[in-house]
């Protein structure tokens, strides 16, 4: 249970930079997801941490005691490699037990601690069995004990549900949270699957090219990303462009290509005139029979195409020559049920939905 | 590991393949059993047929001394080559897989340059050098070439297991708290132990064997091979088919042997 700065971190390879003046501050306790396409920094982000890459510049602290040059086992830092790294000559019991071995521990307290683990990630039974033996699944509860038999103050863990399948991924994303929780251990995760930060995390920071986009709470990023690329990597936005038409007090009143006109949540400063990139999010656009009166916040299109997703079905709509708008319907949305290719529609949303893009 | 891809229908060929197979054993293996045949000969002509049976080659091997102490210095010289190959290629091994240092192209370059020199080169350089520097140590010459002889093949194995080796098993245990020898200990050495075992029985083989560029050394005592050399030039009875089948026999334990360890570990690969 601590603490964990990262100061104006950068570290350099010969050709790359993969961390580029990162900070952050990792509370106690706190479930942090670094999310970012691969390459991002997110894994240089761990090692960082984990002590197995030395930073060129800034500071890792943990505690606020600085740690950049104590070598991994001096750390207490906890870790979940992606192949989950099991050593293959030693059992289940071999592999949990082998970091309180190293602390010393008595054999009594060992056996104890490791039986404790055993049964609270329903390891029972497999204790002689060696990594190989075992499925991707328990190799995997296996890599995660490991690491928290030694209860250290920080836990890493990278991509550790990459390899397992989807149903398996999501048990395991709400039991490794709930451990989280239990143990209040601060966590790093790293990941570059948005719906597991999403799920999982307790805040996320988006890394890209070795930068922090976007630091927040799962809401906070997929509700108001502040930039293009936090938009495209989390979810499905629609970018429209469009241009400021006037200023008012709280929204700005932008129009798309020469008729329709949208109200937008002011961000940042936008002078008349000027084009603005505006991201929306495929459910927060609904269908409507009728035209609006009042001729604002609504677009005509024709439906593309139809893709059926059991539980929800997206409709790509095109609604000018450059620009396909993406909606997301329930199933059933009894009335919208027939809806063909080539049919005319339109499509509206929450003013509040729109959220200005800031390069 | 099967043979085949079980998809692959052999049906048609199967029966040529096999004959094929087994002419190939045959002929691989058809010298050895004439040697341990003849090594029981009666009569002491290298016959085959032999002409009735009898063991008194093998007497004849055990009674001649110069057979048993020739034996002992090579078995004491291939011990040592062993430890000295495989304890030198498993740290160079170590450096070449794992760093990436200036040099480190030549460096591999000239570890394995005594599998392409001829062995007669080797061992006549071997002999310019120690008279030139007046090294007449007989047993520290020969213990030199063989380990040098041996340790591409040592290099060669060990990187081929090092390669494979996962590093992050040895990030895993330092993150649990295992220092550095400790993870070498624990981690790298038990998982290289395959690799490191086939090292030791190449080396051992190698220094056991070698004759060509021993030869050009040998000046006080022979080394086995040397004296066996020496023997069949004035005598011609199958005591040298005695010496073979028991050396035949040493070296099919020996494989048997590293069989049940490294088959025993093979799981960790």
């Amino acid at each position: 249970m601590s603490e964990v700065h990262l100061e104006e971190v950068t570290v350099r390879y010969p050709d790359v930079i993969a961390l580029d003046r990162v900070s952050l501050i990792i509370h106690q306790g706190e479930f942090l997801a670094l999310l970012g396409p691969s390459g991002c920094g997110k894994t240089t982000t761990i090692r960082v941490i984990g002590g197995f890459i030395e930073p060129d510049q800034g500071d890792v602290l943990i505690d606020r005691k600085r740690i950049n040059r104590l070598p991994p086992f001096e750390r207490d830092v906890g870790m979940v490699f992606q192949n989950y790294a099991l050593f293959p000559h030693k059992t289940v019991f071999g592999n949990i037990a082998f970091g309180l071995r190293m602390k010393k521990e008595e054999k009594k307290s060992l056996e104890k601690k490791v039986s404790e683990v055993i049964k609270l990630l329903y390891l029972d039974g497999l204790e002689d069995r060696y990594p190989h033996q075992l499925s991707g699944g328990q190799q995997q509860r296996v890599a995660l004990a490991r690491a928290l038999v030694v209860n250290p103050s920080v836990l890493l863990l990278d991509e550790p549900l990459g390899a397992l399948d989807k149903k398996l991924r999501e048990e395991m994303q709400i039991e490794l949270k709930g451990l989280q929780r239990r143990f209040g251990i601060t966590t790093v995760f790293v990941t570059h699957d948005q719906e597991e930060a999403l799920t999982m995390a307790d805040r996320i920071a988006v890394l890209n090219k070795g930068r922090i986009e976007q630091l927040g709470t799962p809401s906070e990023i997929y509700e108001a990303p502040v930039n293009r690329f936090v938009s495209d990597f989390i979810g499905v936005s629609n970018i429209l462009r469009l241009k400021v038409e006037a200023i008012g007090s709280t929204h700005l009143s932008c129009r798309f290509g020469d008729r329709y006109l949208f109200s937008v949540p002011r961000k940042g400063y936008q002078p008349k005139g000027t084009e603005v990139e505006v991201a929306i999010r495929p459910e927060k656009i609904t269908l409507i029979s009728e035209p609006l009166t009042q001729g604002e916040n609504f677009l005509p299109g024709v439906i593309e195409r139809v893709i059926y997703r059991g539980s929800i079905f997206l409709l790509y709509v095109k609604v000018s020559e450059e620009a396909t708008v993406i909606v997301q319907l329930q199933n059933p949305e009894s009335h919208f049920k027939e809806v063909n290719i080539g049919e005319k529609v339109n499509i509206t949303w929450p003013a509040d939905a729109c959220k200005i893009l800031i390069e | 590991m099967k043979l085949f891809p079980e998809k692959i229908h052999f049906r048609e060929i199967r029966l040529h393949f096999y004959i094929l197979c087994w002419l190939t054993l045959l002929f691989i293996s058809l010298p050895l059993v004439i040697v341990i045949i003849t090594s029981f000969n009666a009569s002491s002509g290298v016959n085959f047929p032999p002409v009735g049976l009898s063991l008194k080659w093998y007497g004849n091997m055990i009674q001649r001394k110069a057979f048993s102490e020739t034996a002992q210095l090579s078995f004491f010289l291939a011990i040592i080559t062993t430890l000295f190959a495989t304890s030198i290629g498993f740290l160079s091994s170590l450096a070449i897989v794992r760093y990436r240092f200036l040099g480190r192209n030549i460096l591999n370059a000239i570890i394995l340059s005594p599998l392409i020199i001829p062995e007669v080169v080797t061992g006549l350089t071997f002999l310019f050098l120690f008279n030139r520097i007046k090294m007449n140590q007989s047993f520290l010459n020969i213990l030199l070439l063989h380990i040098l002889l041996a340790l591409p093949y040592s290099i060669r194995v060990i990187s081929a297991n090092l390669y494979r080796f996962n590093i992050a098993l040895e990030e895993a245990a330092m993150s649990l708290g295992a220092n550095r020898l400790k993870t070498f200990l624990l981690v790298t050495l038990p998982l290289t132990k395959p690799g490191l075992i086939t090292a030791a029985i190449f080396s051992f083989v190698i220094s056991f064997n070698n004759f060509t560029a021993t030869l050009f050394l040998v000046f006080q005592k022979n080394t086995l091979p040397v004296e066996i050399f020496s023997y069949i030039r004035t005598e011609n009875d199958p005591t040298i088919a005695s010496i073979s089948t028991s050396l035949i026999l040493i070296t099919v334990g020996l494989i048997l042997l590293s069989e049940r360890i490294v088959g025993l570990e093979r799981f960790t690969r």
